[in-house]
């Protein structure tokens, strides 16, 4: 496990939870897995043993926390963009379905493939890229910035 | 109507490859991802300029996929990667923020001891003392046992005791020779023989206080109450002296105990006597069994009780070794 993956893990929870401290203690645990993954099987990615991981641990703790809390020490340490405004994310964050919030963070914000996604949980293509579009589409909903053109829409993404 | 031939394909009447819109709704994010054949990309790309709420609907997932993109940006301190790479346990977090290691050692050591004694107390709480101090090795003897009782007084109202005849004085039995049976009711022993008069533990009605009477409620005494004398003396020529040690206990006004007779030969070179001796004796005992060697001779604890001024003893009389 290399430090791009301990980001990946620190960035998924980190998004997931919005909450500092919590993220952190995810990530510890999550590490432990990604790191028992790869030891029973060396030849595993280390995107799929992030994802196995970050999917196990989330399905663990999204029960004990309330979605959409504010939370006061967040950021602290995350260097989040300037000009990116989070209501936006946290509004996401507290409607999304747990398999939209998971998808739209491995998928734009670790920037895994699609198929190390399908790969790790066991799913087809087609599953996991149904879940990306109807995240997309809420989280479309809930930002204001419409910047792409209209009609042919063939953005290179 | 379909044909097998792909060149006779009937598509719509303008000879285009339409999508519904159903369909086009769903191809947007592959059009988007450019998952689409070139076909079906001009398909959908003239969808969507088509219609306003496909139209929309591609904004909306073009603006989450460029918000998501942007939140990729997000650095993550150093610190913060090296928590997680290098993880503690909860007690070393704990210690580490509360600065444990700078306490006075006075302070640490007083905390030390409140957390042992804590926990001794949580110990001492969760541990089930009615179930200990009920426990016992041998339950057995915590059953009540019919002793020895004077059976020659007439006893209170015979009407409203149960008494049984004996025909001669109730005998001991051997600790050594005979294994404790289990304790018999007095109904039973008083259904199964002709005996004295025994009193029975379970008399439904209390006695007469007649002095017999309290001499009666001695006889039924739970364990721990009674007591008698066990021991043994070394003696030389023991073929001879065992006689004699028998002739004395008789003098004194010993009783044989048990079922064997005084100074029975348990084995070679031991002879075993179990009695009962006016306790105003005892001293006396003593002194003639240390003409012919060392008594050592204890009391001890025993669930049978003997009447006031009547003692028991077991003394083993062995032949000394060279």
């Amino acid at each position: 496990m290399d430090e791009i993956d301990i980001r990946a893990l620190a960035l998924f929870f980190f998004f997931a939870l919005l909450d500092d401290r919590k993220a952190i203690e995810c990530s510890i645990q999550a590490m432990i897995i990604c790191q028992d993954r790869k030891k029973r099987n060396p030849n595993i990615k280390n995107s799929v043993a992030v994802i196995y991981a970050t999917s196990k641990i989330w399905d663990q703790v999204h029960l004990k926390f309330q979605r959409g809390l504010p939370n006061s020490s967040m950021e602290s340490g995350w260097l989040v963009p300037a000009d990116l405004d989070l209501g936006s994310w946290r509004e996401f964050q507290k409607n999304a379905t747990n398999d939209e919030l998971q998808s739209v963070i491995w998928s734009k914000v670790l920037n895994y493939s699609d198929l190390d996604i399908s790969e790790a949980l066991g799913l087809t293509i087609g599953t996991v890229r149904y879940r990306l579009a109807r995240a997309y589409r809420k989280l479309g909903g809930m930002t204001h910035q419409v910047s792409a053109p209209l009609g042919k829409g063939t953005r290179n993404v | 109507m379909f044909s097998d031939d792909p060149k006779n394909i009937s598509w719509s009447k303008f000879g285009k490859r339409e999508v519904s819109n159903f369909m086009g709704h769903e191809m947007i994010f592959d059009l988007i991802t450019h998952s689409l054949d070139p076909e079906r990309t001009k398909a959908v790309e003239e969808f969507v300029a088509s219609s306003k709420e496909a139209q929309q609907d591609m904004m909306k997932m073009l603006n989450g996929i460029q918000y998501a993109e942007r939140l990729s940006e997000t650095v993550v301190s150093e610190i913060i990667l090296g928590q997680i790479s290098e993880p503690s346990t909860y007690l070393a977090v704990l210690l580490k923020k509360t600065k444990f290691q700078y306490w006075p050692t006075s302070i640490k050591w007083a905390l030390e001891a409140l957390v042992v004694i804590t926990a001794m107390i949580v110990i001492s709480l969760m541990i089930p003392w009615d179930r200990v101090a009920k426990f016992h090795p041998f339950p057995d003897r915590k059953e009540t046992i019919l002793a020895e009782i004077d059976k020659t007084q007439q006893v209170g109202d015979p009407a409203k005791l149960k008494t049984i005849e004996l025909s001669e004085p109730a005998e001991f039995t051997d600790d050594e020779k005979n294994k404790p049976e289990p304790v018999k009711k007095a109904k039973d022993i008083a259904e199964s023989s002709n005996q004295a008069p025994v009193i029975v533990a379970d008399v439904p009605k209390p006695l007469p206080k007649t002095k017999a009477a309290e001499a009666e409620a001695v006889a039924i005494k739970k364990i721990g109450e009674g007591a008698i004398f066990r021991g043994r003396v070394d003696v030389t020529n023991l073929e001879v002296v065992g006689p004699k040690i028998a002739e004395k206990v008789i003098e004194l006004g010993g009783r044989k105990a048990g079922e064997v007779e005084l100074g029975w030969q348990k084995t070679p070179g031991e002879a075993y006597f179990h009695f009962t001796l006016p306790e105003a004796k005892y001293e006396e005992l003593l002194q003639f069994l240390g003409t012919y060697g060392p008594p050592k001779i204890k009391k001890e604890k025993h669930p049978r009780v003997m009447p006031d001024g009547i003692i028991r003893l077991i003394v083993t009389i062995d032949e000394a070794k060279p």
